[in-house]
């Protein structure tokens, strides 16, 4: 199979250099944001660390605190947002909760609760929901189908 | 790429005292030719800080169970490739939201993206990459601009070389045709 050098187009070659750039000293910068994201990483790594082993020993807790910090979470949206978009009610969430109880496990809590935390913005919903489907390897095309 | 080098940089690693000098060495090493590479599946130089940074913060806390069962540099580009290709998914879906699609959605960041300084024929070409559907995109872009060996890419996306000969030259085929058309 012969494989072109460059691509042709029309009468002319495209050049195949990397038309992409960065901003200036970006490379020089980067070891050292990266090795803040870790150190931070290594932080809420630790607090995770301590709540699974608790949540380990009491699944029961950890499945109410997911609960209620999934509730707490869309009351708040719910208070701050328009009522007129038609969003889920505590109480729906509520029952939605009731309902999968039994699919809560401590996997989820941190999912969630690693979404939660750094994310404040209106995608934070669809954030959540899109986070939780691909962590359990639910096709997207099977999402935007069912959208 | 020197495995030498890399073997010595893993064992400084596993000394707990020269563990973050080690990693820092790792992440100059190798940044570059990551990044390029998820900057070609995301476009957006921004959302690539975002994955880098993923990229090498899974790296930290992999790191240590790493068997040298492949070499290191193959290891951190099928993360750098799956934290991409994950990226993309994500912002997917979430374009989904907004009735967008991705390919339209990147094509209008790129023409307006200062960090993209292409003439008119180098735009014309990644848009028509963009076209193409994930996988193949990066198996075109490993092959195309990078120049990388099959066997490497084999390794990296673990798929037979067979396979990936067939999608480069689908590839190409697709990419050829709609440069024709335009």
């Amino acid at each position: 199979m012969d494989e072109p050098n460059n691509i042709e187009s029309g009468h002319s070659k495209i050049r195949k250099e990397n038309a992409f750039r960065v901003p200036d000293n970006y490379f020089e910068e980067l070891p050292r944001k990266i090795q803040d994201a870790v150190s931070k990483d290594k932080g809420w790594g630790k607090q995770q660390s301590r709540f699974r082993i608790v949540f380990k020993l009491h699944p029961g807790l950890a499945a109410a605190i997911l609960g209620f910090a999934i509730i707490g979470y869309f009351t708040i949206r719910s208070l701050i947002t328009d009522p007129s978009k038609g969003e889920l009610s505590s109480g729906e969430i509520a029952e939605f909760f009731e309902f999968y109880s039994s699919e809560l496990d401590e996997g989820m809590l941190f999912e969630v609760l690693d979404d939660i935390r750094p994310d404040t913005t209106d995608d934070g919903f669809n954030e959540l929901m899109i986070n939780y489907l691909l962590d359990h390897d639910i096709d997207y095309r099977s999402i935007i189908e069912e959208l | 790429m020197t495995d030498t080098g890399d073997k010595e940089l893993l064992l400084l690693f596993r000394n707990k005292d020269n563990r973050e000098y080690a990693f820092g060495q790792i992440i100059r090493k190798y940044q570059e030719r990551l990044y390029w590479h998820i900057r070609k599946i995301v476009i957006v130089h921004d959302d690539t800080d975002d994955v880098i940074q993923n990229t090498f913060i899974k790296a930290w806390s992999g790191l240590d169970k790493f068997r040298e069962a492949s070499q290191l540099y193959t290891w951190l580009y099928r993360i750098a490739t799956n934290e991409a290709l994950n990226f993309i998914k994500k912002k997917r879906i979430k374009l989904m939201f907004s009735a967008d699609d991705l390919e339209n959605y990147l094509a209008n960041t790129l023409e307006e993206d200062v960090y993209f300084n292409g003439d008119e024929i180098q735009m014309k070409l990644q848009k028509a990459i963009l076209a193409l559907p994930d996988k193949q995109r990066i198996v075109f872009n490993m092959r195309y601009f990078d120049e990388m060996k099959y066997e490497d890419m084999a390794k990296i996306l673990e798929t037979s070389v067979g396979a990936l000969k067939a999608s480069y030259h689908h590839a190409v085929k697709k990419i050829e045709k709609i440069l024709a058309r335009d």
